[in-house]
Formats: C-alpha cells, sequence, structure tokens
C-alpha cells in the first residue's frame, strides 16, 4: 500500500513537471506548443490557438484540461509532422519495444548464464579476464560501444548496414527478405546493447552466486546424488537470481534510457532518433509526448514487475 | 589523495606505499588514471596555447606540430577543445557526486535518527524515485530549461541522492544497534554528537563509494545529453565534440583524430572511476556484507 503511495507521489511529479515545463518558458508558453511555427502565426490564429489549448483559463482549470486530455490518451499536436503526436510516436515506440525487448532477452538469459559459469569457475584465470571485462563495459556509456561497432563492423569492414532498420525490399511479396532485412539491421544496435547491460547482469549474478556456493542445501543435494548441471542451475542459481528478479523492471528502464544516444548513432528509426531529431526541430510537444510516454511505460513496467515478485516469492511477501 | 589515506591507513605503519599498490592494484591504476586527467583538467589551459572558441587554422586540417589534433570544421583547435571538454566534465560530475552525497547523507542520518513517519517517507520516496530513469527525466527538463551548467548540475542533482540513501541508511540501522551508540545514547548524547562521533566515522567507506558512483553517472548522462546535443553553449563538452566527431566519421581518418580522443578521454575517466570505486568496495567488504 505504501509502496503505491510512492509510486503516485513520483508520478504527480513527473506529470506536474510537464504540465509546467512549457509554462515557465520565457515568453508565451505557446512558444512550446507550437515550436519554430511561432514565428509565422498571425495574431488572429495565436489567439484562436490560446483558446482552443485553454491557455487563456486560470491554471488550475488549465492542469485539469491538461489531465483530462491525457486520460484520453491526447498528448498533443505536432506542428512539425503535422499530426498528433500519439500517431507520430506510435512506430517509433514499436521500433524501439521491439530493440529493446530482444537486447533485454538476449543479456538476461547470457547474463544469467555468464554470471554463474564466472562464480562457478572463479579460480579460472579466464573468468578473473572477464570479469575485467565485464567492468569495463559496464562503466562505458552505450554509444560509445555503439560508435566503435559501427567503425569497425559498418564502415571498415563493410558487414552491416549502417542506418535505418529496413531494406528498401517490398514487404507483401517478398516477406522473407523484408525480415532478413529487419534482422540485418537490428544485430548491430542490439550488440551494443547487450554488450551495455549484461556485464551488470553477470556480474550481480556472479557475486549473489558466490554466497550461495556452499549452502548447506547444496551439499544435501550432492549427498543425494544430484547430477552436477541440475545442482547448478535448478538449486543454487535459481537462488541467485533473486536480486535479479527485483531489478528487473529497473533494468527494463535504464536500457530503455541507453538505447536514447544508440538509436542516434545508428540511426535506428525508434523512439530515440525522433527524440533526437525533435529536439533539434525544437518540436516541444512530441518532445514531451515521447519522454512521458517513456517514462510511464517505465514506471508501469516496475510496478508490474515488483507486484509480479510478490506473487512469485513468499519470502518478499512477508518481509512486506 | 583520499585513496592512499585509505589503504595505508588502519594498517600500521610499515605498510609501504608500493605494497599498497600491488595490493589493491585496482584503485591503484584507477587513481593514476584519474590524476592525470584531474592535471589535464587543471593545468591543461596554462600549458596549451589556444582557446578552442578562437578560429586559429584552416578548417579540417590533419594533425601537425602546431595543431596535434588538428582543427575541426571552422577550424578551432581539436585538442583545446578537448582539454576544456576535460574541465566541464570534471567540473559537473564533482559538483553533482559532492551535491548527491551530502543530501543522501542528510537524508538517511535524519531518517535513521529521526525514524517514524519521516523515515518511513524518505525511504517510500527513494524506492519510488529510483524507478525513474534519469536520462529520460533529465532529458525532459533541459529541453525546456536552457542547459546552461548551473542548470545541468541541478537537474543531474535530481537523480543524485536516491541510491546513496538508500545505502547509507540500511548501514546506518546497523550502527544504530551497535552497544557504543545505545551506551552514548544512555549518557545523554546529543543526536549532533552521536552523528558525528559514531555514525560519520562508521559511514565513511560508503560515503566515498557513493560519491565516485554518482560522479561516475553524472558524467555519464552529461555526455550523454551532450550527445543528444542538449549542452551548454559556453562550455565546450566531450559528448558535443563526440556528437561532430561522428558526423565527419566516414570521412577518411577525420574519427583518428576528431571521435576517438574525446571518446578515449570520456571512456578512460568512467573506467578510472569504476576501478577505483570496485577496488576501495573489495577493501571494504566486511562492512559491505552486511
Amino acid at each position: 500500500m505504501s509502496r503505491v503511495l510512492g509510486y503516485l507521489f513520483v508520478l504527480i511529479f513527473i506529470l506536474g513537471l510537464n504540465f509546467a515545463l512549457p509554462r515557465l518558458l520565457p515568453g508565451d508558453p505557446l512558444t512550446a506548443l507550437v515550436g519554430e511555427q511561432d514565428l509565422i502565426l498571425t495574431p488572429e490564429f495565436r489567439q484562436e490557438l490560446r483558446q482552443r489549448y485553454g491557455l487563456d483559463q486560470p491554471l488550475s482549470q488549465q492542469f485539469v484540461h491538461y489531465l483530462d486530455n491525457l486520460l484520453h490518451g491526447d498528448l498533443g499536436y505536432s506542428f512539425y509532422h503535422q499530426a498528433p503526436v500519439l500517431t507520430v510516436i506510435g512506430p517509433a515506440l514499436l521500433w524501439t519495444t521491439l530493440l529493446c525487448g530482444v537486447s533485454f532477452l538476449l543479456s538476461t538469459g547470457l547474463g544469467v548464464w555468464l554470471g554463474v559459469e564466472l562464480a562457478l569457475q572463479r579460480t579460472r584465470s579466464w573468468a578473473a579476464t572477464a570479469v575485467g571485462f565485464c567492468l569495463v563495459f559496464e562503466s562505458l556509456p552505450g554509444f560509445l560501444v555503439g560508435m566503435a561497432l559501427l567503425l569497425v563492423f559498418s564502415l571498415k569492414l563493410g558487414l552491416f548496414p549502417f542506418f535505418g532498420a529496413l531494406e528498401v525490399v517490398p514487404r507483401v511479396s517478398r516477406p522473407v527478405a523484408f525480415g532478413l532485412g529487419v534482422l540485418w539491421h537490428l544485430i548491430l544496435p542490439t550488440v551494443t546493447l547487450v554488450l551495455a547491460e549484461l556485464p551488470s547482469v553477470a556480474l550481480l549474478v556472479r557475486a549473489s552466486m558466490l554466497k550461495v556456493l556452499r549452502a548447506p542445501f547444496v551439499l544435501a543435494a550432492r549427498a543425494r546424488g544430484l547430477g552436477e548441471a541440475r545442482i547448478k542451475y535448478r538449486y543454487q542459481a535459481r537462488n541467485a537470481l533473486l536480486p535479479l528478479i527485483t531489478r528487473l523492471g529497473l533494468r527494463f528502464g535504464l536500457l530503455w534510457a541507453v538505447a536514447v544516444p544508440v538509436e542516434v548513432v545508428f540511426a535506428y528509426p525508434g523512439a530515440g532518433q525522433l527524440l533526437f531529431q525533435a529536439l533539434l526541430k525544437r518540436d516541444y510537444p512530441l518532445i514531451q509526448g515521447l519522454l512521458l510516454v517513456s517514462i510511464l511505460a517505465v514506471l508501469a513496467g516496475n510496478a508490474l514487475a515488483e507486484w509480479g515478485y510478490r506473487l512469485a516469492d513468499p519470502r518478499v511477501r512477508s518481509q512486506a | 589523495m583520499f585513496q592512499k589515506k585509505l589503504l595505508i591507513g588502519d594498517r600500521g605503519g610499515n605498510f609501504s606505499r608500493f605494497g599498497a599498490a600491488r595490493r589493491y592494484p585496482l584503485v591503484f591504476l584507477g587513481a593514476i588514471l584519474l590524476a592525470a586527467i584531474l592535471i589535464l583538467a587543471l593545468a591543461g589551459p596554462w600549458l596549451y596555447p589556444y582557446d578552442p572558441w578562437e578560429y586559429v587554422g584552416k578548417p579540417l586540417e590533419p594533425p601537425s606540430l602546431a595543431h596535434p589534433l588538428g582543427t575541426n570544421d571552422v577550424g578551432q583547435d581539436l585538442l583545446a577543445e578537448l582539454i576544456y571538454g576535460t574541465r566541464t566534465s570534471l567540473e559537473i560530475g564533482l559538483a553533482v557526486g559532492l551535491i548527491g552525497v551530502l543530501l543522501s547523507l542528510l537524508l538517511s542520518l535524519s531518517s535513521v535518527l529521526k525514524g517514524g513517519l519521516w523515515g518511513f517517507s524518505v525511504m517510500r520516496l527513494v524506492d519510488a524515485w529510483l524507478t525513474i530513469p534519469p536520462l529520460l527525466l533529465v532529458l525532459l527538463i533541459v529541453a525546456f530549461v536552457p542547459p546552461r551548467v548551473p542548470v545541468l548540475i541541478l537537474a543531474l542533482s535530481l537523480f543524485s541522492w536516491a541510491g546513496g540513501t538508500r545505502i547509507l541508511r540500511s548501514q546506518g540501522l546497523e550502527i544504530k544497534g551497535e552497544l557504543y551508540v545505545e551506551a552514548a545514547r544512555a549518557m545523554g548524547a546529543s543526536v549532533p554528537y552521536l552523528a558525528r562521533r559514531h555514525f560519520l566515522p562508521g559511514l565513511y567507506p560508503l560515503i566515498i563509494l557513493s560519491f565516485l558512483v554518482q560522479t561516475r553517472r553524472a558524467i555519464l548522462l552529461e555526455s550523454s545529453l551532450a550527445f543528444l546535443g542538449l549542452a551548454d553553449p559556453q562550455h565546450k563538452s566531450w559528448g558535443v565534440m563526440i556528437q561532430y566527431g561522428m558526423k565527419f566519421m566516414a570521412l577518411g581518418d577525420y574519427w583518428v583524430w576528431w571521435l576517438l580522443p574525446p571518446a578515449l578521454a570520456l571512456g578512460l575517466t568512467l573506467v578510472s572511476l569504476a576501478l577505483i570505486g570496485f577496488g576501495l568496495e573489495s577493501r571494504f567488504e566486511p562492512t559491505l556484507r552486511s
């Protein structure tokens, strides 16, 4: 219950910030709504817009109006794209979801495997080297890693395309070529995000795995004659995954944020790239809509993850 | 610097400096790297003749003796830009780290010592706050408020206190349960005295660690923002350099002296902070294992 209050507070803070920021701009809040078009508006049109957005009403009523619009899925109108914000960000969000989803699954799966192996083979020299690499990659920003990959594999070796997400192939008549094109463009950005995300997963799993290596239940399992593979995954890793599971929601949010500059590097047509363009063009409604939807999605994901975690682990339920 | 003091600290005088370096190679390596970067930031502008805002050469000059990293598309010296970018990154990083640590110290100590409704609401706020993705919200803020350096510092500081507060609080609660604290309380020790005499010494490894973590995060976020075009136009920034360098990436070898140096500088700064943090963490592990 109290956690719900916390989320509620953050939600109100973000909505309030989103509402207040355009109105804090020096001059006319209308500037924030129409962006660069502000310079070419006639006074009559300006007055009409002012009325349409309710900017002539008191602030409290404006806020109610704003919340009402949000509830109806109205995020404003992008004057640059000449379309409602929601229809502009829709496809971009899909691409980012694809990119982040694939990277999230891959980095979680590979990270767990690597973390388990790093803990079990901690005396081997390769494990120490791998931990070092994990540390370095964990602290590097994603866009730097992405740039290095782009430079080597796309520009120098020519193995991968260096921008976009699609081949110029008819989608209906040649679906296989289309699918392969999508996959081909997805590889480098995905590798970048996995490299940015996997090390922290691996290090986290390794640390918690080290704690259960010599736990009594492992000895008991061995005494019962269970196979090593079964002990490793069913008994040790399963317990070591707990701290990872609590952070699943948080990690997805982080991944989403890392994806923003990475998409710019690869000119991948997702939310990050769209945001970059919107920032260049000062398309304020689009900036706001994109960031608001992203932040709310991350918050919702977190709340869901926490709720699911409570269902999954009885120990947390009793702690709460 | 504090690393050396920590390393030699409570281990008696016969512990040589070289031995410390061998015992904690990660900390040592990180400290050397960081010291080099600090020197570059502090002394660079005096040692290097060019101003990064002046048009000192022809556009797109390759490296030469006069301009070791060449010039950019409008004829400004790239090495000067790199040096001044170091200052911006470190300035923002250290300021945000400091503000973050002070805030989290204040909040965690007050929530431990005061407890009750205050402590409860601080912790709930921390839990919820940690779920906000910092980059996205800071982007939202600086898209509207012009990203001057003080604005950046304030906006980044908004997200630099929650993690530290959580860690410091859990350690603080443990200290609160110690017998010596109980004894001091029984003898009527005041809250400020307890905080100064018992809590601060017990918390200081974690204070240093969370300072390092927050500084690193701030530098990373600042460079990401600058890379996305949200930087203070009056300050040179690595992120902006990287952004421009990337535009010329496909053009011959320009990336070697335009893109690589700021990328390396940024990467090395972040890695050195991470190395120091990781090394110290394993040094402090007994206190962290709680």
